[in-house]
């Protein structure tokens, strides 16, 4: 207990400031070539739903691996193809073509029951007839466990999500929170290879996510099992994950680790989705045509300077620890700015002069 | 194409029992019944060659005595009375159960799921017996009579039965929950503050019932009219009890066929041509239900 | 909350016309009911409460004969159907890919949408045209198929709000396909099957045109005796015999309605 508070405290004051920081540290660790200890390895799949005609593509040539032990995470918005995956790596759907391979084992025409997967589904999925215990000894029994084997089991991963004197319940008598946790014990008890979190933390109150987020980095550390995360929140994805992959109409981005995904997008959609500025522009050595700018990173002045670009404030929103600010630039596009060190004073329809520090400035190679 | 190979072929096989089960007692029966429509009655009951189009020609036409075909509107006066009786039975269900629904509909959930079985009890229950119900009631000994003449309305007792009104009035004590339930279950998805946004954009009681409550009660009503039109137009028990076989309906038309008149072929030519209204009910619901905007 | 001039679910001619719609749908089976317990025989004078034409009913040798044999009718269709109608709600419910699906749709929907007396008709002529003679047997097989929709009612209704996770999460945890359906779907569909048979049940117990129509003689039911000892006049044992079917119906209803999840029974 006690030391998921001070994780949980550390969290909240790094949260402030050092987003970058955070993906420079653990960046260099973890983008070395993974090829050795890939435990699944998605070649190529391509999946589409609905009749030949009216068919829409929900997945397109997606190729992506995922290492041993890694939290691995799914960003992107809905629609986007990412439950989809994840249904394909569970086994509940087909690939219309491609290779998924796990442990270099091709399981495409595995179903669910003869893979050593598990899910964690958005709404739970606990069986409403059986009590919290025999939910989670479901999987285990299947397997053909039985008896003293079984209750140990059950027994220590309760513990382990801390539902310990809820055994007996049924899962209508659970809070939201607690249910989620029965879940995450269900899935964990066979000790699957992979583990799916399909949105997880999407029903819960905002409080109770940060500790199931928390909860989860403790969990994947302590059982050293692979986690295959979906999400559509951003910050989710960042304070969780060691890589993110960002999809869009069904196609896999970018992936990289957190920092380099809110850092050094590589393309439009990716740098708006996690909230940079997107600017038309080109940098020299680069064959951008729009150019990427975190909202933190730039420089508001109230005097000009040499290299600063005139523009005026339009609205000024007031975050506590930052302040938001939106600036229309007289060369016409919008920007946003959050910083916690602007210019006293700033009022909307103020002339401001905004820098860019070059090192900032990220190309973008696609639309 | 997609999915496991064998998903299609496990629905089929789960599908098929009940499927074959309908096919072998209700379809392929239809179609022996088609079959018997164009062959020739046994005096007996049962039918025989040859193929012949004589029922359906019977249907308009009368042989007089000189075996000249005269057209004859015998029939298709029990079959305009049976569609007038239906179009009325439909149209009084709906006034007396629009409201009922939109009632149902705006209680209190716990009151609501208590009324939904006061309706839905009726419809579960013997439909002989409760069109006999009404005999009680409206024989000339009845109820109705013995509280006019005790009251002193009336000296002598009024005759009810054996009418097309009380035919009516059985049609449409059949067929209530039939109209009432599909409205109640259209509306009751009716979000309240739909009407409370109406309200506060300064809709009148009028206007929401109009432009909120009846696009929504509308498909719900369509289908209470096919679930109340099609059993009226072939209705058996209230022309036969209500109506003492006296105004005879398409119904007790065809079942005198099998038992009475013993013309299984004539019977069978008028189920026929009931089956293509009712077909084309089915196909005016179905453009209805195309024709609807919401889901 | 009355108070309030503004509530729009205040309309008092909706409640009266509510009230009477539903006076309407119960008075005349409560005259039925209090005829059958008046022990005067003009029915109309009230001499004081008495079982007796119960007991003249239930001593009456044709009418038990009628009951017995609507009692096997439907003791042997409600499983017939029940079991025809679990697997094609889980076809219906969970292929997601069944070929025909329209076809099977309208097939299941034809006995509700058919007119009674064609259906009638047509399995009376299709049982002479193929000859068959197995007296009760005949009616039993007719009734299987109207009650296979109102089977399939209540068990449709509980797989669709019936969330798919949930026999995903079981398949997932290692539970092969029949014991998805042992461990989980069955028991979950436990209660709607019980509404299902309820409902055939009393569908069967209840049907009166079609049995007229293919019963043989020796196989006649309790609505079809019932109907000719009506024919013969309003007695105030056919008022007892009417009121006891009456009430079986609704209390296999009511129970259907409690046991199923809300709402399913209501069709």
């Amino acid at each position: 207990m006690d030391e998921d508070v001070t994780q949980a405290s550390r969290d909240g004051v790094e949260g402030r400031y050092d987003a970058p920081a955070h993906g420079d540290t653990v960046a260099p660790t973890r983008a070395g070539p993974r090829l050795m200890t890939d435990l699944v390895d998605v070649q190529g799949v391509t999946k589409s739903f609905g009749m030949a005609a009216t068919a829409v593509r929900a997945l397109d040539d997606v190729s992506v691996s995922i290492g041993t032990n890694e939290f691995f995470t799914l960003l992107g918005p809905s629609g986007c193809g990412k439950t989809t995956l994840l249904r394909l790596l569970a086994g509940l759907d087909h690939p219309g073509t491609g290779a998924i391979r796990l442990e270099g084992r091709d399981v495409a025409s595995d179903p669910p029951n003869k893979r050593p997967v598990n899910i964690v589904f958005q709404s739970y999925a606990l069986f409403p007839h059986m009590s919290v215990a025999q939910n989670v000894a479901f999987g285990l029994e299947r397997q053909g466990l039985r008896g003293a084997m079984v209750a140990a089991r059950v027994t220590a991963m309760l513990q382990l999500v801390r539902l310990e004197g809820l055994a007996a319940r049924h899962p209508g008598q659970l809070s939201g929170g607690q249910q989620q946790r029965v879940a995450l014990a269900r899935a964990l008890a066979p000790q699957p290879k992979l583990l799916l979190l399909d949105e997880p933390l999407s029903a819960l109150d905002r409080a109770l996510r940060r500790d199931m987020q928390v909860e989860l980095k403790r969990l994947q550390r302590e059982t050293g099992i692979t986690f295959l995360l979906v999400t559509h929140d951003q910050e989710e994805a960042l304070s969780m994950s060691d890589r993110i992959a960002v999809m869009d109409g069904g196609k896999i981005l970018q992936v990289g680790t957190p920092g380099v995904i809110f850092e050094r997008p590589t393309s439009r959609f990716v740098a708006a989705f996690m909230g940079s500025n997107v600017l038309p522009g080109s940098l020299v050595g680069h064959p951008a045509s729009y150019v990427a700018m975190r909202p933190e990173r730039v420089v508001v002045a109230t005097a000009a300077t040499a290299d600063a670009i005139a523009g005026r404030v339009t609205e000024i929103t007031y975050l506590g620890a930052r302040t938001a600010c939106g600036i229309a630039l007289d060369a016409g596009p919008m920007i946003k700015v959050e910083r916690a060190d602007l210019p006293a004073g700033l009022v909307a329809g103020q002339a401001v002069f905004c820098r860019f520090p070059p090192e900032a400035l990220v190309g973008l190679e696609t639309p | 194409m997609s999915g496991e190979p064998t998903r299609r072929d496990r629905a089929l096989l789960l599908a098929t029992p009940a499927l074959a089960t309908i096919v072998v007692l209700m379809l392929l029966p239809m179609a022996i019944a088609l079959a018997a429509s164009f062959l020739t009655s046994t005096p007996y009951g049962g039918v025989t060659r040859p193929f012949t189009g004589a029922s359906y020609v019977r249907f308009l036409y009368d042989r007089d005595l000189d075996d000249v075909l005269v057209f004859d509107t015998t029939y298709l006066r029990i079959f305009a009375r049976s569609f007038i009786q239906a179009v009325l039975a439909t149209a009084c269900c709906l006034v007396i159960g629009l409201p009922l629904a939109w009632y149902m509909a705006t209680r209190p959930p716990r009151l609501r799921q208590g009324l939904v079985l006061l309706v839905t009890i009726p419809f579960w229950t013997n439909l002989l017996i409760r069109t006999y119900c009404w005999v009680l009631l409206l024989r000339d000994q009845g109820l109705v009579n013995q509280v006019l003449q005790g009251s002193g309305l009336t000296q002598a007792p009024i005759t009810f039965l054996y009418s097309d009104g009380a035919v009516l009035l059985g049609l449409v004590y059949a067929s209530l929950p039939f109209m009432v339930l599909p409205i109640y279950a259209a509306l009751e998805k009716l979000d309240p503050r739909l009407i409370e946004a109406a309200y506060d954009l300064y809709a009148g009681r009028w206007a929401i019932l109009k432009t909120i409550v009846w696009p929504l009660a509308k498909p719900g009503a369509a289908a209470g009219t096919l679930m109340v039109f099609v059993p009226a137009l072939g209705a058996f028990l209230a022309p036969d009890i209500l109506g003492g076989g006296k105004t005879l309906m398409i119904g007790s038309l065809i079942q005198q066929q099998f038992s009475t008149a013993r013309d299984w072929s004539f019977g069978a030519a008028l189920s026929m041509i009931l089956m293509t209204f009712v077909l084309g009910a089915l196909m005016w619901h179905a453009r209805q239900r195309s024709g609807r905007v919401l889901p | 909350m009355s108070a309030n001039p503004f509530d729009w679910r205040r309309m008092p001619f909706l409640r009266l016309a509510s009230i009477a719609a539903l006076l309407f749908l119960y008075a005349p089976l409560v005259v039925l009911m209090v005829y059958a317990f008046n022990s005067n025989k003009v029915a109309l004078i009230w001499d004081g409460f008495s079982t007796q034409w119960f007991v003249k009913a239930l001593g009456n040798t044709d009418l038990q004969r009628a009951a017995i044999n609507s009692l096997i009718v439907a003791a042997v269709a409600t499983p017939i159907s029940t079991l025809l109608a679990l697997p094609a709600a889980l076809a219906f419910e969970r292929g997601r890919s069944l070929p025909g699906r329209a076809f099977g749709e309208a097939l299941v929907a034809m006995p509700l949408i058919a007119p009674e007396i064609v259906t009638a008709i047509a399995t009376l002529v299709f049982f002479e045209a193929i000859g068959l003679h197995g007296g009760i047997g005949n009616v039993i097989l007719a009734h299987v198929v109207f009650c296979i929709p109102f089977a399939l009612l209540p068990i449709r209704a509980r797989l669709r709000e019936m969330p798919r996770d949930i026999e995903d999460a079981a398949h997932d945890l290692y539970a092969g396909r029949w014991q998805v359906f042992r461990l989980i779907t069955l028991p979950l569909l436990v209660p709607a099957i019980v509404a299902g048979a309820t409902l055939a049940f009393v569908v069967s117990l209840d049907d009166f045109l079609i049995t007229l129509m293919v019963a043989p003689a020796g196989a006649t039911t309790l609505p079809v005796y019932l109907y000719s000892m009506l024919r013969l006049g309003v007695t105030p044992e056919a008022n007892a015999a009417a009121t006891m079917l009456l009430l079986v119906s609704i209390a296999a209803v009511v129970m259907a309605y409690a046991v199923s999840p809300r709402g399913t029974a209501k069709r």
